[in-house]
């Protein structure tokens, strides 16, 4: 896995490794999740010192194994300072990602979403919609979402005006065939929404459907822990008591 | 070492300390228990009493021998600024720049969602008690310029109550550094949190 051009990627996560060092969780373009060793990176002048999430970095590393060196990490572009709601997005972007992806399991289109999410939390009122087409397109990268557009059971195409149910890991259901248990309604412009492009917000009553559907859908794969930024992330909104939920 | 395993056990035992490997456990090791044996008693007996008397302050968490710590019970601090750090060892760095003679609040960490550590880790109920005595006019939180440190001032800063000033400390060009050789990201902190220039 040693490199010498280097790649694209972004921080997720760093833990301290000995007295000087840092375990760096970096999500590649060509590599996908990579733990890197950075040698120093916790004494003030390193120049690893103060590689961290939410900026777009150049990476190059050497040796092999699980942990091999980081040897450059070049800042792609200046970040200015996140805000709360931000911050802490980000962190429920990235323990998704550490729960969810295995090391050294590539996803270029998925890389390309997680930068365009970030770029998206400039507009504060779009982070909600930004983290559910997140939620969706990780879940499309993985190869766990469900087939939206057709009944899971008769197979008709989704029609708007109607409400539609869902079944965790199953799929959703046409009003016909709604299962007599564990299923939950959503109206199906909700889902032609998360089936679409999602390239612009979903109307406003569709918010908590959305995150409902996604929360039960991710929630299967992520098992009994709960995400711990997730849980920030409720208590820091409803602190604030935002209409728009998150 | 095998035939010495006392040594091996305080080797072990020394290598588990901040700054430590084995060669150099193994040297101190061997400078104590060849040219420094009157100490070993000595560091002994030290260890042995901060370890019966070292307690966190009931009112900041600093480190301390009494129920209150000397940060605590200093006759001319000034109760009307509120200095909030991570750790005894932070504290203790502000206080050695001589700069700030208000009170202080240890949180004992940050914010780390992604290490499973919430707002209860923090000492939130003891913080707010803090935050509500009378005549306090500023909370200055002096948390980690780290996206940790970040998320917890900003957390954390809800919880002030309104007509409280709330700043964070100044990030930036490190004095007598050179702006071509500083990072970007510090660069940018340091144009956003410019100050007029006579002030």
């Amino acid at each position: 896995m040693t490199t010498e051009s280097g790649d694209r990627a972004w921080v997720l996560h760093r833990y301290a490794y000995g007295d000087s060092s840092l375990v760096v969780e970096f999500f590649s373009r060509k590599q996908g999740r990579l733990g890197l060793l950075a040698k120093g990176a916790r004494r003030p002048r390193s120049p690893l010192a103060r590689i961290e999430a939410g900026r777009p970095l150049w990476i190059r590393w050497q040796g092999k194994g699980d942990l091999p060196l980081l040897v450059q990490a070049e800042e792609l572009a200046a970040v200015h300072p996140l805000n709360t709601l931000q911050n802490l997005s980000l962190f429920y972007m990235n323990e998704l990602l550490l729960r969810l992806t295995q090391r050294a399991d590539p996803f270029p289109e998925f890389f390309d979403q997680y930068e365009t999410t970030i770029e998206g939390f400039n507009d504060v009122a779009a982070i909600a919609w930004n983290l559910r087409r997140y939620e969706r397109h990780l879940l499309e990268a993985l190869g766990w979402a469900a087939d939206l557009s057709h009944c899971g059971q008769c197979g008709i195409t989704l029609t708007p005006d109607t409400k539609w149910s869902y079944l965790t890991q199953t799929g959703v259901f046409c009003p016909r065939h709604t299962p007599e248990q564990g299923s939950v309604s959503i109206p199906a412009e909700a889902l032609q929404w998360l089936d679409g492009p999602m390239n612009s917000a979903p109307a406003s009553g569709y918010n908590a459907h959305l995150r409902n559907y996604l929360e039960r859908e991710l929630q299967v794969h992520l098992g009994s822990k709960a995400l711990e930024s997730r849980r920030l992330l409720a208590a820091y909104l409803q602190r604030h008591k935002r209409s728009a939920s998150t | 070492m095998a035939d010495v395993p006392s040594m091996e056990a305080l080797e072990a035992l020394l290598r588990r300390l901040p700054g430590i490997g084995p060669r150099s456990a193994q040297r101190i090791c061997y400078d104590l228990l060849v040219r420094k044996r009157s100490l070993l008693p000595q560091l002994a007996a030290a260890f042995e009493r901060a370890h019966a008397t070292v307690r966190f302050c009931e009112r900041c968490n600093n480190l301390s021998e009494a129920p209150l710590c000397g940060v605590c019970l200093g006759a001319h601090r000034d109760h009307s600024q509120l200095c909030i750090v991570e750790s005894p060892a932070d504290l203790r760095a502000i206080e050695d720049t001589g700069v700030f003679s208000g009170d202080f609040f240890v949180l004992m960490g940050h914010l780390s969602p992604l290490d499973g550590i919430g707002p209860e880790a923090l000492h939130l109920d003891r913080l707010s008690e803090r935050l509500a005595e009378a005549g306090l006019q500023e909370v200055i939180f002096a948390t980690n310029p780290t996206l940790e440190g970040e998320a917890t001032a900003q957390f954390l800063a809800d919880l002030v109550p309104a007509g409280i000033t709330i700043s964070r400390i100044a990030h930036g060009v490190p004095v007598g550094g050179e702006l071509e050789y500083v990072d970007r990201g510090t660069l940018g902190r340091a144009l956003h949190g410019r100050r007029l220039l006579d002030e």
